[in-house]
């Protein structure tokens, strides 16, 4: 066992990119004597996003841990879901997730806005198989025998100590964490600073409370600034991808995030003296790919890696689609059905396969069409609008054409081959309006890129255009053909 | 979402994350985009990830 700890303490080392030391020593609202010093160990990951390639990694990290302090609890602050394919097509939506969470016998996970993505039927089942519980105080199920999620949640360890976990997930200026409206459909959700405060007294049940937030760094200052003194100890957040490396002690609240995706993890420990002080630490590890890992969980995470559905045809394209423009009308179009728009625009790079056969389309063929992982952002553009971005774009993309649905559009270069005009025409090819509004979709990162006249600031509708697309081809089966397809004009 | 990078204020869609909030901060600038993106800290200096969510008035840095 000595061998044993000295080899574990000297990966660890390796492992600690920083230690948050806050020596504090004050005494706690708790009543309860604890006549000896008392010990908790937690190791917390957040956004982990469904990047189940480095489990294998953290589960020998969580091993060896446990090894050192057999009272070690393992939580997450949530969005484990979303951001794999390998995940997030299994026939079970975000069943490797759950699965592998269950292996590594998690205590506990925050709700994120991506454990929603999956719509709710599946969240109830991820929620049923669930080996661990899932805590928010600020998200309210109307169905709570399928939604078991509760607000808070008290753990009793073998020394003795009990710990108080209350969550609270972030919620935008729609009132809603930021996932699709139609995924959060039979739930409400309430200000999460007021919920939070409504928690504080669970600190006379409790050693230590603790909250386990979705909120985002920022607002985890805020919360612990507003908390009153020396009643919660530590804030362990997620949402907003932080990497907290240095000392970040708010309100004597230590609070710790370990950015996403499982790059890290954070190591927190206290110690509860005899009279009721205490002391916090905190040991940021990087969990990464690399180094030792658990075999057991290796071979879980190569089974659902080589996950058959990913190459199981979705749909049959009933021509060949022989270069990017073609592919670029058929993503379009899926992008204009999904968000349910008038009109939908790609930009011509977002389109990254040349060419696609005639036959099946499986999953890996839309990820290699549209790898990004961008979102669908929604808007409200007039005509001028719809102009003055497409006149931008041409500009930007290097006279690249935005390839649209719903609409065709006229570029008329001067005899210097610069820009002069853009006309704007429907499907049918009659003018559009020019101040007529028009609901248009847009991937993320046109969103962002172009700089345009417009007044509605947009908002994503938290569903990727590849995902979009994916339910799209299963929905119409077989592909039409797109050939010499002629949607965009240009007039030198 | 209005969002602040170094001293420029953005208006910018619900949803975006902090990749999106750059490449606008360097269009609006009329710059060009770095490809990597550059290294983003928030008000207490913490790193930041690219695809991290933002929130209404965040105020980040570029370095």
């Amino acid at each position: 066992m000595n061998k044993f700890r000295f080899a574990f303490f000297g990966a660890l080392l390796s492992l600690v990119i920083l230690t948050i030391s806050c020596g504090t020593s004050r005494k706690t609202g708790y009543s309860t004597q604890i006549p000896e010093t008392k010990t908790l160990s937690i190791l917390a990951v957040n956004d982990m996003h469904a990047n189940i390639d480095q489990f294998p990694r953290l589960a020998f990290i969580a091993d060896s841990l446990r090894n050192l302090y057999p009272n070690l609890l393992l939580v997450s602050a949530g969005d484990n879901q979303t951001g794999n394919p390998v995940n997030d097509q299994f026939p079970e939506r975000g069943m490797p997730m759950i699965e592998l969470m269950n292996a590594l016998h998690f205590n506990l996970s925050a709700m994120g806005n991506h454990e929603f993505d999956p719509k709710p039927n599946a969240l109830a089942f991820l929620l049923k198989n669930a080996d661990f519980d899932f805590i928010s105080a600020n998200i309210h199920p109307k169905d709570t025998i399928n939604f078991p999620i509760k607000p808070y949640r008290l753990v009793h360890l073998p020394n003795g100590l009990t710990i108080g976990f209350v969550s609270v997930i972030e919620i935008n200026q729609r009132g809603i964490p930021d996932s699709h409206p139609d995924n959060l459909t039979g739930f409400s959700f309430s200000n999460p600073i007021s919920t939070a405060n409504q928690y504080l007294f669970l600190k006379d049940s409790c050693d230590v409370l603790i909250y386990l937030t979705h909120y985002g760094y920022e607002n985890d200052v805020k919360l612990a600034l507003q908390f009153p003194q020396d009643v919660v100890d530590l804030i362990i957040g997620g949402h907003s991808h932080t990497k907290i490396d240095t000392e970040q002690i708010h309100n004597h609240i230590l609070i710790t995030q370990a950015e996403s995706r499982l790059k890290y993890a954070t190591l927190i420990q206290m110690k509860i003296l005899p009279d009721g002080s205490r002391t916090k630490t905190a040991q940021l590890l990087t969990v990464g790919n690399k180094g030792q890992v658990n075999e057991e969980i290796a071979k879980m995470v190569d089974k659902f890696n080589d996950n058959p559905r990913l190459n199981t045809p979705i749909a049959e394209a009933t021509d060949d689609f022989s270069n990017r423009e073609e592919i670029g009308f058929l993503m379009v179009d899926a992008m204009r059905a999904s968000s349910q728009t008038e009109i939908a625009l790609l930009n011509p790079g977002g389109v990254r396969l040349a060419y696609l056969p005639k036959g099946p389309v499986t999953v890996k063929d839309v990820y290699l069409m549209d790898p990004f992982g961008n979102e669908t952002i929604l808007y409200r553009l007039t005509g001028h609008e719809l102009k003055s971005l497409l006149t931008n774009a041409f500009r930007f993309d290097d006279y690249g054409a935005i390839i649209p649905s719903g609409m065709k559009t006229r570029y008329h270069l001067d005899q210097k081959g610069q820009l002069f005009d853009v006309e704007l025409f429907t499907d049918e090819g009659v003018p559009m309006d020019l101040n007529r509004l028009y609901s248009v979709a847009m991937n993320s990162y046109m969103a962002s890129v172009y700089v345009y006249e417009h007044e509605d600031p947009g908002a994503s509708n938290y569903t990727t255009t590849a995902v979009s697309m994916i339910e799209f081809l299963r929905k119409i089966g077989k592909i039409p053909s797109y050939r010499d397809q002629q949607r965009v004009e240009i007039i030198k | 979402m209005n969002v602040l990078i170094n001293k420029t204020s953005l208006k910018i869609f619900e949803g975006a994350r902090v990749a999106d909030a750059i490449r606008l901060y360097y269009r609006q600038h009329k710059k060009a985009i770095p490809k990597p993106l550059p290294s983003v800290y928030d008000i207490h200096g913490n790193h930041v990830n690219h695809d991290g969510s933002l929130h209404e008035n965040i105020h980040l840095y570029l370095k």
